[in-house]
C-alpha cells in the first residue's frame, strides 16, 4: 500500500481511479443482478405454463400488464402466440433494455428452459403463430438458394438490403442485420412481424418458400467475399470512402516522397 | 556496331522523313517543375490509361445485351434465374474467367480513384489559381472532363444491368421524363419505348466504350498540349519569376518519374482491387423493377445529385392539365446546370470581380488569396 | 503611410545541395542495389502473379482482418500489383537519388505574337475573305446558309425511329376490371384470408404467361397488398370503397422517381421509399408525409371474387410512377 500512495499525485492517478471505480460498479451490478435471476429459475416447476406465468409477472408484466393485456407502453400479448415470445425472449429483445423506438438484439436474459416457459405460458392465453417444427426448418435438405435469393430480394432485401446487412427505417427505427441470426428466429420473425416488420403470412409466403429464404441467407452469411474484403455489403459508400482514403493517400503518399529531394 | 550508332541510324531515319530532330531536341529537354500537388492531374491521366486497357479487357467478353437468358453458370445462388446477358455475361467475368474479376474491380477501382484525382486536382488548380490568364480555356476543358466523367462512371457501372445500378437508371429516366413537354419523347426515344426495354444496354454500352472515351482522349490530347505549350505553372519561391519554370528536364528526370508513377498508380489500383471488393454484383440479384435494396446509392461521385434530390422539397405545379415536376427539375437538371456552369465560368467571374487581367505563371498559396479560399471551401 | 513598397529582390536559385549518391561511391552503389532490389522484388512479383493463374479457384486462405480469401484472386492481384509497383519505385528511387537533380531554369516566352505577324494575320483573313466575294454576293450568302442549314438539320430525321412516341402507354398498366392479384414471386392466386393483419404481399397482375413477364410490364404492374384493421382506416368513403376488409392495394412503383416503395412499417403504418426517403401514410391512401414526392402513391381498387380471391376492380385511375408533362394533374 505504502508503494501505492506514492503515486497519490500521479496525474494518471484520477483516470485510473475512475476507471477503476467504474468496473467495479459494473461488476458488482452484473453480479447481483445474475443472482436475482437464479432465485426466479429455482421456483416451483410442476407446470411449464405456471412456470411461465411466474417469470411473466416477475420480469414482464410492469410494462404487459399482469393478464398481459398491454398497456401504454407495451402491446398486449393475448394472440401472439409462442413463436413471437421465442423470437423475442430468443434473441434477447425482450426485456427491452432501453425504452427507445426499437428493442435492440442483445444477449438473451432468460435461459431456453425459461424462454420455453414463457413461450408455453403466452400460447396458453390465445392461438397465436406457433413456433416452426424441425420440418419446417430443414433448409438444408428442402430449400433451394436460388429461389431463396429470389423470394428474398422481392421480399426482404428493401428493407433489411441486398446481402441481409440491415437497413435504416424512418425516424431511428432499423431493419436489423440478418447474420449471424438462428434459423428458427427469422423464420419466426417472419411469421409474427415484430415491432415495424411487416407479417408474411404462410399463404403469401409459403412455408417451403420461408425454407428457400433461410437457405438464401444462411449462403449469404458463409459465402466468402470472392473479391477481396466485403467492406461491409452496404455498396458504394463504403467504396467511395476507401478509394478516396486509401487509393487517393496513398497515392498522394508516393507523390510527396516523389516530389521530395533524396539525402 | 555500339548502341550509340544504331540509335543513330534510327534517328537519321525518323529525321529524314519528319524532320523530327529540332522538335525533339527541343522536348526532350523541356522543363517540369517538381511538386507533389502537381501529381494529381497525372493519377487522373494514369488511371484514365488504366480503365483503357482493364475496359478493353472486358469488352471482350461484355455481352451489351438486355436478352433475358436463364442463368447456367458457376455461382449456384443464380442457378436458374432469368437475367439479361449483360448480367449473365458479368458474373461469367467474375466466376468463369481467370483474372476476370480482378480485372473488373481494377477497372471500377480506377474509375473511383480517376474521379477523385480529377476532383483533387480541379481543387489544388482552384485553390492555387491556376485557371488565370492564360489558362482559362484548360480550365474549361477540365471541367468539361469532370462532367463526362461524372457520366463515363454512370453508364459504366450501370451495364451489367443488377438491382442497384439500374435503379440508378430509373432514377436517370425519371430526370428525362420530367423534362417539360419533350419529357416523355425523350425518354421513349433514349430507351426506344418504355422503361426499361432492351435499347438501352447496348446504346449505352457504345457511348461507354466509344463516343465518351474518343471524347476524352480528344479533350485530354488537348488538355495536355496546352500544359505543354504554355508551360506548367510554378509556386514562388527563390529564383521562380513569372517569367521562367525551373525543374527538371523530361529527359531523362521526368520521364523516369513520371513514368514510374504511372507504374505506382496502376499498382496501387490493382493492390486495393486485390483486398477489396467492389461492386459484387451477384450480390445484388439482376435488375427488374419491382425490387430495391435498403440504402442503394450511386456511386460516390453522382452522391452529391443523390443528395440534391433527397432534399428537393416536394413542389409540383400544375396548370391546364400539364405537370411541371419541380421537385426533380431543380435538383436534376437546374442546380447541377448552373453549378458547373459557374465552375466553368469562374475564370472569368473571377477576373471580373478582381480587375486582374495580367498573366499568372505563378501559383498562389491559398493563404494569400483568402476570398477564392473562402469561396472553395464553402 | 508610404505607397511605395520595396519589391523584394530576386535571390535567384538557392545553393545546390549534394546528395549523398553525389559525392561518394558507395552511397551511389547503395542507391543502385536497392533500385535494383525493387525491380527484382516486381519480377517476384510477376512470378506470384503467373503461379497464382493456375490455383484452383475454390482454394481460400485466412488473412488477418480480411477473413477467408480465394487464394486464386488474391494470389493474381498482389502479384500483379507487386510487379507493377515496384517498377514504378525502381525507376522513382532511380531519378531521385542517381540522375542529375541540378535544377534547371527554362525561360518562359510571351505569347503575344509580335504586331508585325498580327497585322499580317489580319491582311490574310480580310484579303481571302474578300476573295470569296460574299461581301458582294448576297444571293450566294443567303443559298449557302439555306443549304448548310437544313443538310445539318436533316440527319436529326433519322434518328426518328431510336425509339415510338410515348402515346398514352405511360397512362397504362395491365390492371383492368377482373384482373387477379397474384403473388410475386410465386404466382398463386391471393384469398383475403390469406393476409393477417400487418400481412404485407408483393403482387402482380395474373398472366397467361408467368414465366416470361415482361420488365416493361413489371415497371408499371407492381403492387403491394397491405393488411390493416379497418378501423384503422383514415379515408373517404370512395376510398374505402376500394379496399376489402382492411386490405389495400397500391402501385409499388414510386410517384417520384419509380423505386419500388416495398418498406412498410407495421408500427406506423407508413411505406418508405428507400431511395430518396419519400414515406406514405397508407391510413389515408398513401398521402406524402415526408420527403421529395409530390403524389401519394395511386391506389388499386380491389374486392373479392365468388370464391374469395383478391380481384382489382378498375384500372389504376391515373397514372403511375414519376410524373411527366402531359401526366393528368392529380
Amino acid at each position: 500500500m505504502k508503494r501505492l500512495s506514492r503515486y497519490r499525485r500521479h496525474k494518471a492517478a484520477g483516470p485510473a481511479l475512475l476507471i477503476f471505480a467504474l468496473l467495479a460498479i459494473g461488476t458488482t451490478f452484473s453480479v447481483a443482478s445474475a443472482n436475482t435471476t437464479a432465485q426466479t429459475t429455482t421456483a416451483d416447476r410442476s407446470a411449464l405454463i405456471e412456470e411461465g406465468r411466474q417469470i411473466f409477472l416477475k420480469g414482464c408484466s410492469s410494462c404487459h400488464g399482469l393478464n398481459s393485456e398491454g398497456g401504454v407502453i407495451a402491446p398486449s400479448l393475448v394472440g401472439v402466440g409462442a413463436a413471437s415470445v421465442d423470437f423475442q425472449v430468443g434473441t434477447g429483445r425482450m426485456p427491452m433494455a432501453d425504452m427507445s423506438t426499437q428493442a435492440m438484439r442483445k444477449e438473451p436474459l432468460y435461459t431456453p428452459e425459461e424462454t420455453a416457459a414463457l413461450a408455453a405460458y403466452v400460447a396458453s392465453l390465445a392461438p397465436g403463430p406457433e413456433i416452426p417444427t424441425e420440418a419446417q426448418l430443414n433448409y438444408e435438405r428442402d430449400g433451394s438458394t436460388a429461389e431463396g435469393g429470389e423470394l428474398f430480394r422481392n421480399n426482404c432485401a428493401m428493407c433489411h438490403n441486398f446481402a441481409g446487412q440491415g437497413g435504416a427505417l424512418t425516424q431511428g427505427k432499423y431493419a436489423p442485420t440478418l447474420m449471424g441470426v438462428e434459423p428458427k428466429h427469422i423464420y419466426e420473425a417472419m411469421i409474427t412481424g415484430p415491432q415495424a416488420m411487416p407479417v408474411f403470412s404462410d399463404k403469401t409466403i409459403t412455408p417451403k418458400e420461408k425454407m428457400d429464404i433461410i437457405k438464401w441467407i444462411k449462403h449469404a452469411e458463409s459465402e466468402p467475399n470472392l473479391g477481396g474484403a466485403s467492406l461491409g455489403r452496404v455498396g458504394p459508400v463504403t467504396e467511395g470512402l476507401l478509394a478516396w482514403t486509401f487509393g487517393l493517400g496513398i497515392l498522394i503518399g508516393v507523390a510527396v516522397w516523389l516530389a521530395m529531394k533524396a539525402r | 556496331m555500339t548502341t550509340e550508332h544504331r540509335l543513330g541510324q534510327v534517328a537519321n531515319y525518323v529525321d529524314e522523313r519528319t524532320g523530327a530532330a529540332a522538335w525533339m531536341k527541343k522536348n526532350l529537354q523541356k522543363v517540369f517543375p517538381d511538386h507533389w500537388s502537381f501529381l494529381l492531374g497525372e493519377v487522373a491521366l494514369y488511371s484514365f490509361i488504366i480503365l483503357l486497357l482493364s475496359g478493353t479487357y472486358l469488352t471482350f467478353w461484355f455481352d451489351p445485351s438486355a436478352r433475358e437468358v436463364i442463368y447456367e453458370g458457376s455461382y449456384e445462388p443464380l442457378e436458374g434465374v432469368q437475367m439479361s446477358a449483360a448480367y449473365a455475361s458479368t458474373l461469367h467475368i467474375s466466376f468463369e474467367v481467370r483474372g476476370g474479376l480482378l480485372m473488373r474491380q481494377i477497372h471500377h477501382w480506377a474509375a473511383l480513384i480517376f474521379m477523385a484525382a480529377i476532383v483533387a486536382h480541379l481543387m489544388r488548380v482552384f485553390f492555387t489559381g491556376a485557371f488565370r490568364k492564360p489558362r482559362e480555356a484548360n480550365w474549361i476543358i477540365g471541367i468539361g472532363l469532370l462532367t463526362l466523367g461524372i457520366v463515363e462512371g454512370f453508364l459504366g457501372y450501370s451495364l451489367p444491368d443488377d438491382l442497384l445500378s439500374g435503379t440508378g437508371i430509373r432514377i436517370a429516366e425519371a430526370i428525362i421524363q420530367a423534362i417539360p413537354v419533350v419529357g416523355s419523347y425523350l425518354s421513349y426515344f433514349a430507351f426506344g419505348g418504355a422503361f426499361p426495354g432492351e435499347a438501352f444496354i447496348p446504346r449505352i454500352y457504345i457511348v461507354h466504350v466509344l463516343l465518351l472515351p474518343g471524347a476524352f482522349l480528344a479533350l485530354i490530347t488537348v488538355h495536355l498540349m496546352m500544359v505543354w505549350y504554355q508551360k506548367h505553372t510554378q509556386y514562388p519561391g527563390p529564383g521562380r519569376t513569372e517569367k521562367n519554370v525551373v525543374g527538371y528536364p523530361l529527359m531523362p528526370v521526368y520521364m523516369a518519374k513520371a513514368g514510374g508513377f504511372f507504374f505506382i498508380v496502376f499498382g496501387v489500383t490493382a493492390f486495393i482491387a486485390a483486398v477489396a471488393s467492389i461492386n459484387p454484383i451477384w450480390l445484388y440479384g439482376p435488375y427488374t423493377p419491382g425490387q430495391i435494396s435498403a440504402g442503394s446509392q450511386p456511386d460516390w461521385y453522382m452522391g452529391w445529385l443523390d443528395g440534391l434530390v433527397r432534399m428537393a422539397p416536394p413542389i409540383e405545379t400544375y396548370f391546364f392539365g400539364y405537370t411541371i415536376s419541380w421537385n426533380i427539375l431543380i435538383p436534376g437538371l437546374i442546380v447541377p446546370g448552373i453549378l458547373f456552369t459557374g465552375m466553368a465560368l469562374y475564370p472569368f467571374i473571377e477576373s471580373w470581380i478582381t480587375g486582374d487581367k495580367r498573366e499568372h505563371y505563378l501559383l498562389d498559396r491559398p493563404r494569400n488569396a483568402p476570398n477564392r479560399t473562402a469561396l472553395g471551401a464553402m | 503611410m508610404s505607397n511605395e513598397i520595396e519589391a523584394i529582390k530576386d535571390p535567384g536559385l538557392p545553393a545546390h545541395v549534394h546528395r549523398k549518391a553525389d559525392h561518394d561511391p558507395v552511397a551511389a552503389r547503395r542507391a543502385e542495389r536497392q533500385v535494383a532490389a525493387m525491380f527484382m522484388i516486381s519480377a517476384l512479383g510477376t512470378v506470384l502473379m503467373i503461379a497464382s493463374f493456375f490455383i484452383p479457384d475454390d482454394v481460400f486462405v485466412f488473412v488477418p482482418v480480411m477473413g477467408d480469401q480465394n487464394a486464386h484472386q488474391l494470389g493474381l492481384g498482389l502479384g500483379m500489383a507487386i510487379s507493377l509497383f515496384f517498377i514504378g519505385m525502381g525507376a522513382i528511387h532511380w531519378a531521385k537519388t542517381l540522375m542529375p537533380d541540378q535544377e534547371v531554369i527554362a525561360h518562359r516566352h510571351e505569347f503575344r505574337s509580335p504586331d508585325s505577324d498580327r497585322k499580317e494575320f489580319v491582311d490574310t483573313v480580310k484579303e481571302g475573305a474578300a476573295a470569296t466575294g460574299l461581301g458582294r454576293r448576297s444571293l450566294i450568302k443567303r443559298t449557302l446558309g439555306a443549304a448548310v442549314g437544313l443538310s445539318a438539320i436533316s440527319p436529326l430525321l433519322l434518328f426518328r425511329d431510336l425509339g415510338p412516341l410515348p402515346g398514352d402507354d405511360l397512362k397504362k398498366t395491365s390492371w383492368k376490371k377482373g384482373t387477379y392479384l397474384v403473388t410475386d414471386p410465386g404466382d398463386r392466386r391471393i384469398r383475403a384470408s390469406d393476409l393477417e393483419v400487418g400481412a404485407v404481399a408483393q403482387v402482380l397482375p395474373e398472366s397467361d404467361d408467368p414465366e416470361h413477364r415482361k420488365l416493361n410490364d413489371i415497371a408499371k404492374d407492381a403492387v403491394l397488398l397491405i393488411r390493416l384493421r379497418p378501423d384503422e382506416f383514415n379515408l373517404d368513403a370512395e376510398r374505402l370503397s376500394w379496399t376489402h376488409e382492411g386490405i389495400i392495394a397500391f402501385s409499388k412503383i414510386c410517384s417520384h422517381m419509380g423505386c419500388a416503395v416495398a418498406l412498410y412499417e407495421q408500427t406506423t403504418k407508413h411505406l418508405l421509399c428507400p431511395c430518396h426517403q419519400s414515406t406514405f401514410d397508407v391510413t389515408r391512401a398513401a398521402k406524402v408525409i415526408f420527403g421529395p414526392a409530390a403524389r401519394p402513391l395511386p391506389q388499386l381498387n380491389i374486392t373479392v371474387d365468388a370464391e374469395g380471391y383478391l380481384v382489382a376492380r378498375d384500372p389504376f385511375y391515373e397514372p403511375i410512377g414519376p410524373s411527366f408533362w402531359g401526366r393528368i394533374s392529380s
